[in-house]
């Protein structure tokens, strides 16, 4: 279809230019009237586009939804890039003006326009909905009274037809003296954003919602009905009335149209309905029920199935209802409980009950307000609906479950509380919009905003709200009838901090009576971040739009949302508390939530930010079923505050004194504090002399700590609810499994730990400390002082894979006859690099070739003097290219120290660079033609010595100027950040496990890319004592997810800068050298840049190229989308972490048993070094022979030596970490056969000429010969390759 | 294998290399003409005894081809394309350099004679320099394979015209590559290598040092040459005197006239920030009237201009179906 219309217009000028001397008059009139042809096809196509679609929103309407401001047409989009040449005229002016000054740059306001018209329904479609409407309201007025009758019996009838009444727990019991009734409706309104046009597009292809207003009549109330759930029984029986007077259509016309076995088209003017019901339960709360209609598809004029839209049937009553409502002030209590045990005094207050019957009389009021907001604030629509889409992307509100997404069961989870909720969004703005009241430590006015607040101005303010509202301590009240007087006191509303108030005055109603403080605190953390978001638009750090942060990402992943997420299965849940309490909850499951929340917010105190409950949004029952909760698990999502969240001892108010006996202040919270924490709270004295009630969690390694705040919850759980209790995987947390990625199989660990070695980056930085102490003791040895030992290694800034570990020379480890020898597989030491740098003098040789060889002897001096300070050190001076005539920097020392840490030091002279640089460009004054002209005529000689020095000043900017500086700014970084070093951990483990790491991508550009989703959208380093961005994340999980949701979308196109140097900028040295970019043309895709690096030279140039740019961004999406389902049960993290191979041409097997890396990668298989199996492997000859070799890796050199040689023909990876497979796969353009040439640059085979005779004259083609490359790899990797194996 | 009926490509004799039984390598040899062009890197391979080599095994020894070549005569030695002939250079200059220095030594005994007069006392110190130059201990070397890009050349190069010819006629028939036991591969060879590039303490210090003794002699040497002495402005034919940058301390090599910094010298006194300032505050901007409304007209315009960009990429999104949030 679409290229269908395609031709058709693009025909259409073409006809008239062809034509138009030739046969001018004839021609216009059908050419015209095929114009119209065409925009006919291309209009129907939306229609069918549209109707597939099955949704209100619009594609096709774009021309008139979309009119850019003020109906500016889109023919002056067209013009771009040419200079108007007029100046814009006053009112364009205006426009352009509002833009910029009202939102928050004018590209924004044009994309907020742009998004408006997708969210809303288009709602000239909707005639069949209002003619089902019409006949809907028809029916309801012309039904028939049911006479009273006991509730039970009533919906005992009820059921019998297929409906079961929803009475609200605990249900009528049978011997009542009230009875219920049905008369019909005594008024019937839409209420909602129907009316007012407000409806916005609910997440996950939900349908819009008309809220039909049915209101009961007064008749059937008295006054007592406020008590005992009497009112939501009766409701109950009313909406259960309704539904049936609507099934026998909803059924009959089923049975019919089987009978007949065709679809019947009703009469057109048919007031019967063909509709499908169903029980709404919003909250979990059955006192909140509401009757859904939908409409079957059967092509009739009321048949609005194709709108997605449902009609919810809510049951009101009128303020004139007989039922006491003065009584449902929030602190009286309307449950009473039927067991006489309880006496008058225990029972506490009903808000929550309270508000929600007090919800049932402020409809009509509600849609007036919204009406008037409406009229008088133009841009209250558009601010509605940009709250609305920001809170859908949230998951604040309802969700579906959706299996389509990602494939596998994937719960869309929603913050617990929302469900139901969308008026509050309404109130919200009007509390902004028209002032109101907050009552906290002190009361306070909050001002009105003006009316004339553009859409964006008045979402910013009610973000600003959100992420400045603190619920715990402060009460807000409007009053949404200035004249009138308030319904109850506003100290009514005391919680004392367990519930949010943001109550109307004039009804009573608390908006937020039941969300969870937890879910509300996510609120405000959500808020913060989009304020970030926005406030730092402009921001060169910025990694993603700022619009489509705000408004067009989902972000409801759990794990790129939340640092710690726990699911809880509640099957064996305990809950004591009191028939009433649980009935004023509305229900056991809502109640044990709500304690549940209460506990673990107390517990976790100021560990956390926020705590979210989440669970799966409840769906729609059917007519026949009463509800329950069917979803026995909830997530638990919390926000750590960093500062506290490891915290090993929580501290409780102090002792009782002994010999006081005036009343203790303490003694109150003492018992909370007993009640809390049971068994596991203390009495202890500390070091500062205070004795206090205290829970101290015991840990042994930094991994542990990070697990506080699970075992917290653990604890908490098990203590109160015994969750967990029979079922031991009731509360889990992914957090080992991630922790197990960065770890060393545990049968090597167990025999690093027999031999008693030192391990861990702390060790290993002491040990850095240890040596440069030594060298600088060495003075007198040398010939010059030593000025700087600079460690550049990931292992002293803690973003090593694996935590380093020392082997010792003379330990059991490395003897053939211990019983705790080191397998081969298990012998790789990797080298810490470090650059010494000497004092400054004039004694060093102006000749680079004599500066590498007064390098040897520098290096040979520090050798002798360390081994005579240092027993049983060794040292060895390593010639890198065994090229001793070089000018490039070969030699370096390495450095065995008796613990075992293996140092490789090389020498840092600043000479250096001056020297190539002459030799590079020696005529810095000639003008560049001139020199272009010169350099036609310089000898093959001169020109090889400059490639040389080329390559040999890259060298040293990057060896001995960026590494070190580099390695400051990383770890400041993980000292900045606790979550920054293990993130780089997961995300080097992640991306070698795909086979990219090293061989494409540098670990300092690793470093940079997980720089970014700590420091986005900060343009310079934090100062002092200034917070830390509410987006940086705390755990590793959460910004590894960062990461590689990043990956996934970033366009590296666009380059990336990331300012890790941060403020060290100003104060170093500005004129530091740059290397020359164009000496070399570039390699890699990506543009990381830095402060220092304003071209993204240094680390990227070689980086990944396009090819395995795409790769990445591939991996990335894969993994963001396996990412979607993992919750907090265990759903194979590891999975992430496994590389499929069946894409590789050809796969090299390595020998796992000579791999000295083999014990790190991901699945180790043991049996490769127990003896036994593969005894013949230990045995062979050089294992047990050869001494430690440091940085030894025959796997990574035969993979360099690879990659360099078949650098055209082929690309290969691997798994830097103990991978045993290299992939390969060919230039797909050499698998063409083409003709010969000298230097083709691969290895050929010449093609048979197919026609001899014929093609004499041409050039034999030749082709890839894969077997005879094969057959050299083989050769090349004899003894360490096992077997070559070519895939499909 | 079909191709195995080719018996040339391109000019290229075909030489068919068996690797194992079911693999076959192909090399395409000719003989080697040198060119005219780059003569200077052609020194060495003479005409007539040459055989051009195109796509030499990447892990190929100079002896492994030797031994492939052994059926039609001796091979001298392989050069292999894209190793630096820096090498080969590098082999020339040293023989060269022996040959001068013994001719210098004659030389300079002819200047010391005329230079006595002038600078006893140091020639005396200079001749117990001079007159042996300082041996360089070398670094041991170990044999190890070097492993080239694939599909590269080389040339061979025989003992005499006829091994040549031989090479090229006996193309036809498949041969088997031996594999050098000698020079380790595989995982040997990292072991090989490994070892190889760390020599002992010991030599290291031996070789730096005496590489530094003869490096000074050469200074001193290159210094002796030169006609330039510290302190004395240079003076050339024409009469000019020549200007160069100072050392350390300002002083240049010819003495006299110094020029102050690098920087100096690289920008001239005209170059660096001080010199653009100047430009700019020549004129004002905001002085006529005109020039104020035409300032004002191109904000305007330049902000129309921004407005319609924006718009035309939030088009260009939309059409990307980019606003659909879910």
């Amino acid at each position: 279809m679409p290229i269908d219309r395609k031709r058709k217009r693009g025909d259409q000028p073409q006809i008239s230019t062809e034509r138009k001397h030739a046969v001018h008059s004839i021609e216009d009139e059908p050419a015209g009237s095929s114009q119209d042809e065409a925009n006919a096809t291309w209009d129907s196509d939306q229609e069918l586009a549209n109707d597939s679609d099955t949704s209100l929103d619009d594609e096709g309407d774009e021309e008139h939804a979309w009119g850019g401001l003020n109906g500016v047409t889109t023919k002056s989009v067209g013009q771009h890039g040419t200079v108007p040449k007029k100046p814009p005229t006053g009112e364009e002016l205006r426009t352009i003006k509002d833009a910029t000054d009202l939102y928050l740059s004018s590209s924004f306001k044009l994309k907020i326009d742009a998004l408006l018209p997708k969210v809303r329904p288009k709602y000239d479609r909707f005639s069949p909905l209002e003619k089902s409407l019409h006949s809907l309201h028809s029916l309801l007025t012309s039904l028939s009274d049911v006479p009273p009758r006991s509730p039970i019996d009533a919906s005992g009838e009820l059921l019998r037809r297929g409906i079961a009444v929803p009475y609200p727990t605990p249900e009528p019991p049978e011997d009542t003296k009230w009875k219920v009734a049905f008369a019909k409706p005594q008024d019937i309104s839409l209420v909602g954003g129907w009316n007012t046009k407000l409806l916005v597009k609910r997440k996950d292809g939900l349908p819009y919602v008309i809220d039909l207003a049915v209101e009961m009549p007064d008749s059937l109330f008295q006054e007592k009905d406020y008590l005992n759930n009497r009112f939501f029984h009766k409701k109950a029986f009313y909406l259960a009335t309704i539904a049936a007077a609507l099934l026998p259509l909803a059924n009959s016309k089923e049975q019919a149209s089987k009978k007949k076995g065709i679809r019947q088209t009703p009469k057109k003017d048919s007031p019967l309905l063909n509709v499908e019901l169903s029980w709404e339960t919003a909250g979990t709360d059955l006192r909140s029920t509401a009757l859904i209609i939908k409409h079957k598809p059967d092509g009739s004029l009321h048949d609005f199935s194709s709108l997605n839209v449902q009609i919810r049937v809510i049951a009101v009553i009128s303020p004139s209802s007989p039922i006491s409502l003065h009584r449902l002030s929030p602190d009286r209590s309307n449950i009473r409980s039927a067991h006489p045990s309880t006496t008058k005094d225990g029972e506490s207050a009903t808000p929550i009950y309270n508000s929600i019957l007090l919800q049932h009389t402020i409809a009509r009021s509600h849609l007036l307000r919204m009406y008037n907001l409406q009229k008088n604030v133009p841009a209250f629509g558009d601010a509605l609906a940009l709250l609305k889409v920001w809170v859908n992307q949230r998951g604040y509100g309802e969700s579906a479950v959706s299996d389509e997404n990602v494939g596998t069961r994937s719960t869309q989870w929603t913050v617990r509380g929302f469900e139901g909720m969308g008026s509050w969004w309404v109130v919200v703005l009007d509390y902004l919009v028209n002032g109101g009241e907050v009552l906290g430590a002190k009361k306070e006015k909050r001002r009105p905003l003006g009316h004339s607040l553009s859409s964006y101005q008045l979402f910013r303010a009610a973000l600003d709200f959100f992420s400045r509202q603190d619920w715990s301590q402060e009460r807000v009240f409007l009053r949404t009838d200035p004249s009138a007087n308030a319904r109850f006191s506003a100290n009514a509303y005391e919680t004392n901090g367990t519930d949010a108030v943001f109550a109307d005055l004039v009804s009573g109603v608390n908006f937020l009576s039941g969300v969870p403080l937890g879910s509300l605190e996510m609120l405000k953390y959500d808020a913060q971040m989009t304020l970030e978001t926005l406030s730092n638009a402009n921001c060169p750090a910025m990694i993603n739009d700022p619009f489509d942060e705000v408004f067009l990402t989902d972000k409801r992943t759990l794990l790129s949302r939340f640092d710690v997420v726990i699911s809880i299965n509640l099957e064996d849940a305990k809950l004591s508390l009191p028939l009433d309490i649980i009935a004023e909850y509305g229900g056991p499951y809502n109640a044990l939530l709500s304690s549940l929340n209460t506990t673990l917010r107390s517990g976790l105190g100021n560990r956390a930010k926020a705590i979210a409950i989440l669970q799966p949004c409840p769906q729609l029952t059917p007519l026949d079923e009463r509800y329950s909760v069917s979803e026995n698990t909830v997530l638990l999502g919390i926000i750590l505050d960093i500062e506290h969240a490891h915290r090993l001892v929580d501290y409780g108010p102090p002792a009782a004194a002994e010999d006081d006996n005036t009343k203790d202040p303490h003694s109150e919270e003492r018992a909370k504090f007993r009640a809390l924490w049971g068994s596991k709270a203390e009495l202890r004295r500390f070091k500062d002399g205070r004795i206090l009630e205290s829970v101290v969690w015991e840990v042994s390694t930094a991994d542990e700590r990070a697990h506080i705040p699970y075992l917290v919850c653990q604890y908490l759980l098990k203590q109160h609810f015994s969750i967990g209790g029979k079922l031991p995987n009731a509360v889990q947390w992914t957090g080992d499994e991630w922790d197990e990625l960065l770890k060393l199989n545990g049968s090597i660990v167990q025999l690093y730990q027999a031999a008693k070695v030192q391990t861990g980056f702390k060790a290993a930085m002491s040990a850095f400390d240890g040596l440069v102490k030594t060298l600088k003791s060495m003075d007198d040895e040398l010939p010059l002082a030593i000025l700087n030992v600079s460690p550049v290694s990931p292992l002293l800034r803690y973003t090593n894979v694996f935590s380093p570990v020392a082997v010792p020379p003379s330990s059991p480890l490395l003897a053939s006859s211990s019983s705790v020898t080191l397998p081969a597989c298990a012998r790789y030491v990797p080298l810490v690099d470090i650059v010494i740098e000497f004092e400054k003098s004039g004694r060093w040789p102006d000749d680079l070739k004599a500066i590498q060889k007064v390098k040897m002897a520098f290096l040979e001096a520090i050798a002798a003097g360390l081994g005579k300070k240092v027993n049983g050190l060794h040292a060895q001076i390593v010639l890198d290219d065994g090229d001793a005539e070089s000018i490039r920097d070969t030699a370096r020392l390495e450095i065995l120290t008796p613990e075992g840490w293996a140092f490789s030091a090389r020498i840092c002279h600043d000479r250096e660079a001056t020297l190539l640089d002459d030799i590079i460009d020696d005529k810095p004054h000639i003008p560049k033609a001139i020199k272009k002209r010169l350099e036609k005529n310089a000898t093959p000689q001169e020109i090889q010595l400059r490639h040389e020095a080329i390559q040999a000043k890259e060298v040293y900017i990057r060896r001995y100027i960026h590494g070190p500086r580099h390695h400051r700014a990383v770890a400041a970084l993980s000292h900045r950040f606790s979550a920054y070093t293990g993130t780089v951990r997961l995300v080097k483990r992640w991306l070698a496990s795909h086979w990219l790491l090293g061989g494409h991508i540098q670990e300092e550009v690793v470093e940079l890319l997980c720089a970014i989703v700590f420091l986005t959208g900060s343009g310079a380093a934090k100062s002092e004592g200034e917070k830390e961005k509410a987006s940086v994340p705390s755990t590793k999980e959460r910004a590894f997810a960062l990461v590689v949701q990043f990956l996934a979308k970033w366009e590296w196109e666009g380059g990336l800068f990331v300012p890790i140097y941060g403020s060290e900028v100003d104060g170093g040295s500005s004129a530091a050298p740059e290397v020359r970019s164009a000496s070399t043309s570039r390699r890699g895709a990506w543009t990381i840049r830095t402060e220092r690096d304003a071209e993204g030279y240094i680390w990227t140039v070689n980086g990944p190229d396009a090819v395995v740019a795409r790769r990445i961004k591939d991996i990335a999406r894969a993994t963001w989308n396996s990412l979607q389902v993992i919750d907090g049960t265990d759903a194979g993290v590891k999975n992430l972490f496994l590389h499929p191979t069946t894409h590789y041409e050809v796969l090299v097997g390595i020998d796992r048993a000579h791999a000295p890396r083999y014990f790190q990668s991901v699945v180790v298989d043991e049996n490769v070094w127990q003896k036994g199996k593969y005894a013949n492997a230990i045995s062979k000859d050089h294992d047990t022979e050869l001494p430690l070799m440091p940085g030894f890796d025959p796997t990574q050199l035969l993979f360099t030596d690879l990659q360099r040689v078949y650098d055209e023909t082929f690309k290969i990876f691997y798994d830097p970490y103990g991978g045993t497979t290299f992939g390969i796969i060919f230039d797909p353009t050499l698998k063409a056969p083409r003709p010969f040439r000298v230097r083709g640059g691969y290895n050929s085979a010449p093609l048979a000429k197919e026609d001899d005779k014929a093609k004499e004259k041409d050039k034999t083609l030749v082709a890839l010969n894969v077997e005879a490359i094969l057959k050299e790899i083989q050769r090349m990797g004899e003894g360490l390759i096992t077997n070559i194996t070519l895939q499909e | 294998m079909s191709a195995n009926s080719l018996k040339s490509v391109a000019g290229f004799t075909l030489i068919t290399v068996k690797y194992s039984p079911d693999s076959t390598h192909f090399v395409y040899v000719r003989a080697h003409t040198a060119s005219k062009k780059g003569k200077a890197r052609d020194t060495g391979l003479p005409d007539g005894r040459t055989l051009f080599m195109v796509n030499v095994p990447p892990d190929a020894t100079e002896r492994e081809i030797a031994h492939f070549f052994k059926s039609s005569g001796t091979v001298e030695r392989v050069v292999f394309a894209g190793d630096d002939m820096e090498e080969t250079l590098r082999e020339e200059l040293v023989g060269e350099e022996l040959d001068e220095s013994e001719d210098e030594e004659h030389e300079m005994e002819g200047v010391e004679e005329i230079e006595a007069d002038v600078h006893p006392r140091k020639k005396r110190k200079m001749d117990k320099v001079f007159k042996t130059a300082p041996l360089v201990t070398p670094l041991p070397t170990h044999p190890t394979r070097v492993l080239r890009k694939t599909g590269r050349s080389a040339h061979v190069v025989f003992l005499d015209d006829s091994s040549l010819t031989r090479a090229l006629a006996s193309a036809s028939r498949p041969r088997i590559w031996a594999p050098e036991e000698s020079t380790p591969s595989g995982i040997d060879h990292y072991l090989a290598l490994y070892r190889s590039h760390r020599p002992p303490l010991d030599v290291v210090k031996a070789h730096a040092n005496s590489w530094m003794e003869h490096f000074d002699w050469e200074q001193a040497k290159k210094k002796q040459q030169s006609k330039y002495k510290k302190g004395e402005a240079i003076v050339d034919d024409d009469g000019f005197t020549l200007v160069a940058r100072g050392g350390a301390y300002g002083q240049s090599v010819g003495g006299g006239v110094g020029v102050a910094s690098k920087r100096f010298q690289r920008e001239g006194p005209e170059g660096g920030k001080r010199h653009r300032k100047k430009k700019e505050s020549k004129e004002k901007d905001a002085f006529y009237s005109f020039q104020i409304h035409e300032k004002k007209r191109k904000e305007l315009l330049d902000l129309k201009q921004k407005w319609e960009e924006d718009k035309a990429k939030v088009e260009k999104l939309k059409e990307s179906r980019k606003f659909r949030p879910y």
